[in-house]
């Protein structure tokens, strides 16, 4: 075990690649919450005064809520009133790539995301979120030819008004829970997705984000709607600068599936994890993620990779209202050195038929420390719902932890629940097997770990794998040699 | 029971003189640490299925010396009769009722206290073992001698028979010294009207001694069982635990092992049958505090009617504590539109090299099976009752003692009978 703990010793010393600082001016608000700030988010977002009151609805909810304490994560006391809520880059309004901010491109390119390549290789629609502002879209014309609407959350306010009051806040309510509360009060932007009736999307939907500005909270909201019989599939990815003070990120992602339409929404989240020996300056990632399935026939589908973030407290979720409907949650999470994680999903299951299956795979390395945390609930009106959980979890080292709480919630004597779960070690008899046959202790534990990932992986879009298994490489097999 | 009718009891308990003295501010210090926190209710992680409202509601009154029988009982009603008995009648020790086998030495819970200096190492977080300190009653410990193997099991019968509203606090202390061995069987019968029994057992296991704990739950429909049971074992000690409960309106097991000495193993196996609208809780604490130990929880359900469950397993591995094996299961029938059950298997890991694993199942009889065994000439019922018995029998047949395994199963029967499935 000496070699292998030689490479995970060399390798958990690994600084965090994606570290730096994009230096654009940028218009802030100064920091710190009240109703103000959220009339002036308002007013510079030009928003309907519907919009504006359930933003203070939820401000004046939020004041009334207390930090939820139930995770197993610990971090320090957040200064809400030290956080600038509003920060956008300076120049907007861009018709063409040529007139992006050259160092905004430059950010791009470090991350290996280029706008333009990309445009020409995968095909993919990039809805560039930089801080909180969309700068840039691309493929906006192929999608409009298809009646897709993909666009950022304020202009989406802007043209389609109707589509947006009736669907936000359906599925995650302003008073859900004290992160998304405080997002509805304070969301600066996002993403935008109607899929029409029947319509199945051209291309792989996909955002970037990334938080730049220096003590901004990054408040994303995306709303995604698929019509009847329409199928899309979002991607969603995250990569951050260095820094030393802590940031908040508390998105709110709402999915509303309608009869027979698909939705698959694969993310990999890559944000800087804090300092690899002290912890410190890492990303909260404190997102409320919830689908429902609205009708018959209708499938949600989730995928995650989680390799970032100092303290990630996650749960996308699915409501199966519809009958015969899929939810279906896929997930890796690495914590290495100081990070913590706290992520799990929930399924609902309302109407008759419904399935869901959840298959959560923990690599827990260094300090790092992992819960999975899931709750399944059968409903008295859920004949013949059906439920396969398995959460398995590998720890690397002697520091770090990871735990299971699965909570299960049967009504329906009808119904078929399974779940089943394991926690160990690389068993040092898999290596050794591996080193007999020429396999170097690093390749195996790295064969070893693919291997255990690759339920997941085959699930994410093609684009994305390849992103994913770079930023496991990072994250994971640095860890674990 | 509100605030108010405990501290009026708890007036009455600290005025009893029969208690010495010593005991006085333990009870004093357990009582004002349970009011700290008053009574669970739902928004406790722990207690967020289990709905203690009927509880808070009835005010309960200690058990006096009326309630002792005024005659001597007959206990054959109850079963097992041919083993060791000790009887506790109300919370009131029936001394010409019982009888211990030779090697085990019985001790009153003063005496204890005098021996241990008064300094018990008392549960601080758990409301209603600090409940049971600063109300219990009818306390003993059972003691077995170094390299004793007692052959004959032992039996604690707790009879809660009342027509008043009662509550009693049994405090039992069980210790087993190095290389001993014994089998006991804790049993709770009685037909009573509303009443409380907060019971809370300790052991000690010491190096290299076994103890096999058989619980069996019968109280009656208007009981409200609380275990609370403490186990702390030694080194390449052994304890295998297996509960049988099908009686009460709520019952709740808090069961806490301790791994303590490098190579201790703890075997914990529950079968619960509920019908009505019984509601019963097992919590499942294994704390693996030192390597190479083996533990695993094994708990099962059968729901009828509008009964309820809850499976609250938590494993903790502790760091350090390398090379452990422990495995949760959790497996539920739903017998009817009505039941509902919560399973929350859960894993606490801080140490690598470790191999945990659960599982939890629910679900209604296959119906493929039932069909299966209905094209082969057997009717709808048996059918179900032959799946039924297959299902729990993994529980039972793991019972060594083949007279208490005997008593189980008629019990089951009789279960099985009364209810329609």
């Amino acid at each position: 075990m000496s070699n292998e703990q030689q490479i995970i010793d060399s390798n958990l010393n690994k600084e965090y690649e994606y570290g730096f600082v994009t230096d654009i001016e940028s218009e802030t608000i100064p920091p710190g919450l009240n109703e103000d700030v959220i009339r002036i988010i308002s007013q510079k977002k030009d928003e309907p005064q519907w919009l504006l009151e359930w933003r203070l609805k939820a401000f004046r909810r939020w004041t009334k809520m207390k930090d939820p304490d139930w995770a197993k994560v610990k971090y320090p006391d957040i200064d809400y009133q030290s956080i600038s809520y509003y920060s956008a880059p300076k120049k907007k309004e861009l018709s063409s790539l040529d007139e992006v901010d050259p160092q905004l491109l430059e950010t791009y390119n470090k991350l290996g995301i280029p706008l333009e390549e990309q445009k020409m290789l995968s095909g993919v629609a990039v809805d560039a979120v930089f801080d909180s502002v969309s700068i840039a879209t691309t493929f906006k014309d192929e999608l409009k030819k298809a009646g897709v609407i993909f666009c950022s959350f304020s202009e989406a306010v802007k043209d389609y008004p109707e589509l947006v009051q009736k669907y936000l806040g359906t599925v995650v309510p302003y008073t859900d829970n004290y992160f998304a509360t405080l997002n509805s009060a304070v969301f600066t932007d996002g993403s935008f997705v109607y899929i029409p009736k029947g319509v199945r999307c051209p291309m792989e939907l996909s955002t970037y984000f990334r938080i730049n500005e220096a003590n901004t909270g990054q408040f994303e909201r995306t709303l995604i709607i698929a019509d009847e019989g329409s199928h899309v599939s979002y991607l969603e990815g995250c990569t951050a600068p260095m820094r030393d003070e802590n940031q908040l990120h508390a998105a709110v992602v709402e999915l509303v599936a309608h009869k027979d339409s698909t939705i698959k929404y694969s993310t990999v989240q890559n944000w800087y994890p804090g300092h690899p020996e002290t912890g410190a300056g890492g990303i909260y990632n404190f997102v409320t993620k919830r689908g429902t399935c609205l009708e018959e026939n209708s499938r949600i589908s989730w995928t995650q990779v989680e390799t970032g973030s100092a303290v990630t407290w996650k749960y996308p979720s699915c409501i199966l209202k519809g009958n015969n409907s899929v939810g279906e949650f896929y997930s890796v999470a690495v914590t290495n050195n100081h990070q913590q994680a706290d992520t799990g999903t929930k399924m609902i299951h309302l109407g008759k038929n419904t399935k869901s299956t959840i298959i959560s795979k923990g690599i827990s390395a260094g300090k790092g420390q992992q819960t999975y945390r899931g709750e399944v609930k059968i409903m008295k009106g859920a004949e013949q719902a059906r439920n396969f959980s398995q959460c398995d979890s590998i720890l690397i080292g002697s520091d770090c932890g990871a735990h299971t709480f699965p909570y299960i919630d049967v009504r329906n004597p009808t119904a078929q629940m399974e779940h089943e779960a394991t926690t160990s070690n690389i068993g040092e008899d898999q290596l050794f097997y591996c080193n007999q046959r020429g396999i170097s202790s690093e390749d195996a534990v790295s064969m070893i770990v693919n291997g255990f990932c690759k339920e997941v992986f085959k699930e994410l879009p093609m684009e994305f794998a390849v992103e994913a298994t770079k930023l496991m490489e990072v994250t994971l097999e640095g860890s674990v040699g | 029971m509100n605030i108010s009718s405990f501290q009026t009891e708890f007036n009455k308990i600290m005025g009893r003189d029969y208690f010495t003295n010593h005991v006085k501010p333990i009870r004093a210090q357990a009582f004002n640490n349970f009011l700290e926190e008053g009574l669970p209710n739902k928004n406790w992680e722990d207690w967020r299925h289990t709905d203690l409202k009927p509880i808070k509601e009835i005010d309960f009154r200690l058990s006096e010396i009326s309630d002792a029988p005024a005659h001597e009982l007959d206990i054959t009603e109850f079963g097992l009769d041919d083993i060791h008995t000790i009887v506790i009648y109300n919370g009131h020790y029936q001394e010409s009722m019982s009888s211990i086998p030779n090697g085990v030495r019985l001790i009153s819970l003063s005496e204890y206290g005098e021996q241990k200096g008064w300094r018990f190492n008392e549960q601080k977080d758990s409301p209603f073992d600090l409940l049971n300190t600063a109300f219990m009653d009818s306390g003993f410990c059972l003691s077995v001698d170094k390299g004793v193997q007692i052959e004959s099991p032992i039996r604690i019968l707790f009879i809660s028979s009342s027509e008043n509203k009662i509550m009693v606090s049994p405090r039992v202390y069980i210790e087993l010294e190095e290389s001993s061995s014994v089998t006991f069987v804790e049993q709770h019968e009685g037909n009573s009207k509303e009443y409380l029994l907060n019971s809370s057992l300790i052991m000690g296991i010491k190096r290299n001694s076994r103890m096999c704990h058989i619980r069996i739950q019968n109280n009656s429909g208007n009981t409200f069982n609380i275990g609370n049971i403490h186990v702390h074992q030694d080194k390449e000690s052994h304890y295998s635990f297996y509960q049988f409960a099908y009686g009460s309106k709520i019952g709740r097991l808090n069961l806490f092992t301790n791994l303590n000495g490098k190579g201790a193993e703890c075997f914990l196996n529950g079968l619960a049958l509920t019908c009505d609208h019984q509601h019963l809780d097992n919590h499942i604490i294994t704390n693996h505090n030192a390597p190479n130990c083996t533990s695993s929880q094994n708990f099962k359900s059968l729901l009828n009617d509008s009964s309820s469950g809850v499976f609250n397993g938590r494993t903790v591995v502790s760091k350090g504590a390398e090379k452990t094996d422990s495995n949760q299961s959790n497996k539920n029938i739903l017998l009817s539109k009505g039941s509902l059950m919560n399973s929350n298997p859960q894993l606490e890991i801080y140490a690598d090299d470790v191999k945990c694993s659960h599982g939890s199942t629910t679900g209604a009889l296959d119906r493929d099976a039932i069909f299966y065994i209905q094209s082969r000439g057997i009717d709808m019922t048996s059918a179900k009752a032959l799946l039924v018995r297959g299902f729990v029998s993994e529980m039972i047949e793991s019972i060594s003692n083949k007279y208490i395994k005997q008593y189980v199963i008629s019990k089951f029967d009789s279960w099985l009978n009364e209810n329609t499935i």
